[in-house]
């Protein structure tokens, strides 16, 4: 998996708050900062893996690139244009070049549809084909996913959740995307299923030169498929460096404590492991702590500016591995 | 022995038929031992768990087997004798900490209504264990927090009022229907811990119902693997994850991703568990099995078993030796 | 790929998918309940369409001589105070009833239905505007909203017909936008979204199709209370104008006579019983057909 030195997105200060009480007058008196100020590149045929627990605005950032939410502030630029400043007519011709396989596959494929039209959809949308090719591309995309032509005219409820997913990946897929936003893919099926998933995953990635966002909360399977993986807090990135790199030298007290808890799926292992365990629960989005997002459960002796200043993310060992903590600075 | 499940077998009765759900299922729990179920969804795990509690729906009975606690046959137990048990020697938690809980009620209201129910204590008394409970399992400023709403509380400190809830009356068997999934890493691990460390204080049993093979070797002490309602291997924790005997559990084991070591692509378990209605003649993994021989298609395997460790497969004789 | 699934099916033939409505009505007629329903529809409608070579009588020829007869051989049901057959004003009376059933709801539905998806689907200012209007409608009681608007359009059954589709329309305006918020943030609306459909596209192709089923429930139980409701115009004198039989009217005109001929209201009820019965019946057993977990 060789990563290429261009860039094919890059997000820049990108910021998403929704406004969850109103007062009388429609002044917004209760903001959730789902999103604060993240800014990070994907590169051209690469997979980036973003991890975090729920609530930390992974599934966020995914939906606000795959233009299902607007950005409150900042920029998306992707081949050299802001998408964020586009009009929402302007902004759909962009929606054939990046595209979203959702966490649920119940709930992401409409139940009214049979599986061959819920595919061919976007390509009549889009109008990439004309009418007559639609249904070999359809049948052909079908056995690129794994399922079989006859099953064209079924429904989504007639499927297990695996062949769902399947069916959900093969839309995305339909129009010939650079960029595929993968929302937990996994996180729903049985183990069993998930491996065959990502597989595909992997696959298709080489078959077609895809560049995924792979969105996850599980360590395990984001190292598994990704290049480069962001951990995110609370809203915030806190931590971005090549897999390796972070998972063998991880320098955030988050991250450290995000693969301790991880199982290790060896019972001989657990015993030796030192465990750090995290006291409390993640704060609420809606008010979060002043400074550093995670000084109320860092368990790293705290410098004066953690409770007042919230660290910038940067580049500490020269190496590209990026984070945000007053205490790697020093 | 605690808890002996013999034989059980649990059926559904549906528009179609009778479904198996769990057919002939049998294991043994000893005093502080914690005994992890798993399967996937389907393999009857909860089903197993509910017929122990008595908690079945009411299109499914068990039709068959024994479930002895502490000797004494619960399926012939009667609906009050089953209340008397439940909650007291015998309690649960469930999968959604969200919706376990009343609503309405305060925190300290659910956890004294069963305490005063099952030790027969005065309220006062019973809110002071209430407290304790909460203190026990990490929730900080108890004698505050019993005046709170279920709502007012995250997920993780839920899950911990139903560990309190479930642990008030000193049960000598906790099932823990997969007490994990729905939280984050993090908080999972600390409700492990909260499970591991309880065990070790109370020395109660536990059965721990879960998908998660990462949580099994976090805190199991022995395993079974079930599938498609039967049990197809047992073995002490160690020695499931160091040599499975089945190809099932072979296949799971090697379908995760590991964050310890590097690989292109995953083992693949091909295809999908079979519809409970119409199942494999046979071994039912034998669709699936990549050492599938022609009596796997014909007969179904008997359960092999050498000192305690226990597989459902054609490949190995009696001792548990691989036939060639 | 995987290999179970392919196997399935080896001949690799396109599969005929069992269509929805299919699925729907072979659940629909295994509802006794619902059949039952059906029948009564179906007789009603016949008498509605084909009524007039049933009649023995005009049913607006009024004999003086022949006034206030109980049921026999000559009049099945009798006759009333001027004379008329009974029998044939309950099976003319059947025309107005559907008739107004029907349009009174349609109308209600459209209405209803435009205003729900508007409010549900834009939110905001416009949701609270439309929604509280409808709040209003919804206090007040429905058969005094109807004699009020009946007061300002005038008489007549075209009158009754919008009084009783405007009296009824927040009911469907609330089911609409209900079940409109409920699936507009669900995930195959935004995966609508990111494949680049406009916003009318998911309105009529993805949401509407998928809320229809509490819709056409709401609105076949909708039609027994239309009915009833004419009737109810009816009775107080307010529906359709005389000398044409509508069951309310005829109801309202036997009040005098209860004790003396008793079979005046007897036969009209009846028949107004039977048609809310018949509406209620279906209206129960669409809503199990449609939800396809009752279905399986």
């Amino acid at each position: 998996m060789a990563v290429n030195n261009e860039v094919l997105l890059e997000i820049n200060h990108l910021s998403k708050h929704f406004t969850v009480e109103k007062n009388f007058f429609g002044k917004p008196t209760k903001v959730l900062k789902a999103v604060d100020d993240v800014s990070f590149k994907i590169y051209k045929q690469e997979a980036f893996g973003l991890v975090g627990e729920s609530g930390c605005g992974k599934t966020t950032i995914g939906k606000m690139l795959a233009n299902v939410y607007a950005p409150t502030s900042g920029e998306i630029i992707y081949n050299g244009v802001d998408l964020g400043k586009l009009s929402q007519k302007e902004r759909r011709a962009y929606c054939k070049d990046i595209q979203l396989v959702f966490q649920d596959p119940y709930a992401s494929l409409n139940p009214r549809m049979t599986i061959g039209d819920i595919i061919a959809e976007p390509i009549h949308i889009n109008k990439l084909l004309p009418a007559h090719e639609i249904e070999k591309r359809v049948l052909y995309l079908l056995n690129c996913v794994g399922l079989a032509s006859h099953q064209r005219n079924r429904y989504p409820h007639e499927f297990s959740g695996g062949q769902r997913q399947r069916v959900g990946i093969a839309r995305a897929l339909a129009v010939e995307p650079k960029l595929i936003v993968c929302d937990e893919p996994v996180s729903a099926l049985d183990v069993s299923i998930q491996a065959q998933v990502l597989n595909l995953l992997v696959d298709l990635k080489e078959e077609f030169g895809l560049t995924y966002l792979f969105i996850a909360h599980g360590l395990n399977v984001v190292k598994h498929i990704s290049d480069r993986v962001g951990v995110m807090y609370l809203g915030k990135l806190q931590e971005l460096a090549e897999k390796h790199e972070l998972y063998d030298h991880p320098l955030h007290p988050y991250t450290k404590a995000l693969l301790s808890s991880t199982p290790v799926i060896d019972p001989k292992l657990k015993r030796n492991k030192e465990r750090i365990l995290l006291k409390g629960d993640v704060p609420s989005p809606i008010n979060p702590p002043q400074g550093c997002r995670f000084s109320t459960r860092c368990y790293v002796g705290k410098l004066e500016a953690c409770d007042k200043q919230c660290p910038e993310i940067i580049d500490v060992t020269g190496n590209k591995h990026y984070v945000a903590c007053h205490k790697q600075v020093q | 022995m605690l808890l002996e499940v013999k034989n059980v077998k649990t059926e559904f009765k549906m528009k179609k038929g009778m479904v198996k759900a769990v057919n002939d299922v049998s294991f043994q729990c000893e005093k502080g031992e914690i005994l992890a179920i798993v399967g996937e969804s389907g393999s009857g795990k909860s089903v197993t768990s509910l017929s122990i509690m008595g908690l079945l729906a009411r299109n499914a009975k068990v039709t068959e087997g024994e479930i002895l606690f502490k000797g004494e046959n619960l399926l012939d137990k009667s609906a009050s004798e089953m209340r008397a048990i439940r909650g007291n020697q015998i309690s649960m938690i469930f999968q959604e900490p969200m919706t376990s809980l009343n609503p309405v009620l305060r925190i300290g209201d659910q956890l004294t209504e069963s305490i005063i129910l099952h030790m027969k204590l005065s309220k006062q008394e019973a809110m002071q264990r209430a407290v304790e409970m909460l203190e026990l399992v990490g929730i900080p400023s108890p004698s505050q927090r019993v005046k709170d709403y279920p709502h007012q509380m995250s997920g993780g400190m839920r899950q911990r009022v139903m560990i309190a809830m479930a642990l008030a009356c000193n049960p000598e068997l906790l099932i823990a229907d997969e007490p994990t999934t729905a939280l984050d890493v993090t908080i999972q691990a600390q409700i492990l811990d909260i499970i591991y460390r309880l065990r070790e204080k109370l020395g109660m049993a536990v059965l721990l119902i879960t998908h998660d093979l990462g949580v099994v070797a976090e805190a199991a002490d022995r395993v079974v693997v079930m599938y498609c309602g039967k049990v197809v291997e047992e073995a002490k924790v160690e020695e499931l994850f160091e040599k499975p005997l089945h190809p099932y559990t072979m296949g799971l084991l090697a379908s995760i991703p590991r964050a310890d070591e590097d690989k292109e692509k995953l083992y693949m378990i091909k295809g999908m568990v079979p519809n409970p209605m119409n199942m494999p003649a046979g071994c039912a993994f034998s669709d699936r099995c990549e050492k599938c021989m022609s009596i796997c298609k014909e007969q179904e395997p008997a359960i092999r078993e050498k000192d305690g460790r226990k597989v459902r497969c054609h490949l190995y004789t009696n001792d548990l030796e691989v036939i060639h | 790929m995987s290999e179970a699934q392919m196997n399935e099916n080896k001949q690799g033939k396109l599969e005929k998918p069992e269509s929805e409505i299919k699925q729907m009505w072979s659940a629909l007629i295994q509802n006794k309940a619902a059949v039952v329903g059906m029948v009564i529809i179906g007789f009603l409608i016949f008498i509605a369409l084909f009524g007039k070579w049933l009649m023995p009588y005009d049913p607006n020829y009024a004999d003086l001589s022949v006034n206030k007869q109980p049921p026999s051989v000559a009049h099945w049901f009798g006759t009333d105070e001027q004379g008329r057959d009974i029998f044939s004003r309950v099976i003319d009376g059947t025309r107005v009833s559907l008739v107004v059933g029907l349009t009174a709801v349609s109308f209600a539905l459209c209405i209803g239905t435009v205003l729900g998806a508007i409010a549900g689907y834009k939110g905001g200012k416009i949701d609270t505007f439309i929604m509280r209007l409808m709040d209003i409608m919804m206090s007040i009681p429905n058969i005094l909203l109807a004699i009020t608007f009946m007061a300002a359009l005038g008489r007549g059954i075209d009158k009754a017909v919008i009084a009783i589709g405007l009296v009824t329309t927040p009911e469907y305006a609330r089911i609409v936008r209900g079940s409109i918020m409920a699936i507009k943030d669900s995930e195959y609306v935004q995966a609508a979204k990111v494949i680049g459909n406009s916003d009318t596209k998911i309105i009529f192709k993805h949401i509407l199709p998928n809320v229809l089923s509490p819709i056409i429930v709401r609105a076949t139980l909708g039609i027994s209370t239309a009915v009833l409701e004419t009737a109810a115009l009816g009775f107080l004198g307010l529906g359709v104008q005389p000398p044409y039989a509508e069951w309310g009217d005829m109801l309202g005109r036997a009040r005098v006579f209860i004790f003396e001929a008793p079979y005046m209201l007897i036969f009209p009820g009846i028949a107004i019983t039977l048609t809310v019965m018949a509406f209620n019946l279906l209206g129960d057993g669409l809503r199990d057909a449609f939800d396809p977990k009752a279905r399986s």
